[in-house]
């Protein structure tokens, strides 16, 4: 017997079905939520070609799809992505996230990121992985391991 | 190491993020793949397909029960080799039941995007 998926937490079922300008607007820009709260990033040739201008929205690639996950820390002088943003310090954090994408909605966007600090595990991990650091000091070799159950 | 050493960890079973340096491909095998991709379709990480998924063993167990052992041998057999595979996950996955949540059936673009990346590490598998 599988597992059926839990209930939909409350603010995002929301943004999900309500007709108001907000959640409508949040609906179009979920891939691009997703892309900025998403632990891993993808690996793929987009066609671009078909993705732009008014028709449809559709999803194409070409060759090979994978996933890859990013190191813990940034590098000095670029700004974090993906999972780093869950290890960088919280006050930043919203900073961060509106700089990446200033297209989004920032009333949407802490919703969307509350959530995540609220019910994600994954998140919990990267949060335990920061307060480490933080007290043994950035000079550690940390390794993060998510390991199937 | 996880538990008594009986379980052989392979590259499947884990994802590293190291403090610093490259970035690590992740193995479509593991049970986070989707999850860690598409945390607004699976905000609580649900977990998506491994190769131990068995089907619901209710009408084999109870054949069990009067078998001689040549049969249970067999019917042994039979249930290791008859595990849920990857296309039939991800179809599962796709319909839509009552009792899941909405988030992967309302998820719009983000949704298609999710049924490209199914259909590509089925196609490999």
């Amino acid at each position: 017997m599988l597992l059926s998926l839990l209930a939909t937490p409350q603010e995002l079922e929301v943004l999900l079905t309500n007709k108001e300008k907000s959640a409508v607007k949040f609906s179009d820009q979920i891939h691009m939520y997703n892309s900025v709260l998403a632990f891993t990033s993808l690996g793929a040739k987009v066609d671009e070609s078909i993705t732009r201008g008014t028709r449809p929205y559709s999803f194409r690639i070409q060759g090979e799809l994978y996933h890859k996950i990013r190191s813990l820390c940034h590098a000095k002088g670029q700004r974090p992505q993906f999972a780093q943003l869950y290890i960088h310090d919280i006050e930043s954090e919203h900073q961060n996230r509106h700089v990446v994408m200033p297209l989004f909605d920032p009333t949407t966007f802490d919703q969307l990121l509350n959530m995540m600090y609220n019910i994600n595990p994954y998140v919990k991990m990267f949060k335990m992985a920061r307060d480490m650091m933080a007290t043994k000091g950035a000079s550690t070799d940390l390794k993060l391991g998510l390991i199937a159950s | 190491m996880v538990g008594d050493g009986s379980k052989v960890i392979n590259r499947h079973d884990v994802v590293v993020a190291q403090q610093t340096g490259p970035f690590q491909r992740i193995s479509d095998l593991h049970v986070g793949y989707m999850a860690l991709h598409y945390p607004l379709l699976f905000p609580y990480s649900e977990d998506g397909w491994h190769p131990n998924i068995s089907f619901n063993g209710v009408v084999l167990q109870d054949v069990d029960a009067d078998l001689d052992e040549d049969h249970a041998k067999e019917s042994e057999h039979h249930r290791k080799h008859h595990n849920v595979t990857m296309a039939e996950f991800y179809g599962y996955r796709l319909q839509h039941r009552d009792t899941d949540g909405i988030a992967l059936l309302r998820g719009n673009r983000l949704r298609q995007q999710y049924i490209v990346d199914d259909y590509a590490i089925v196609i490999i598998a």
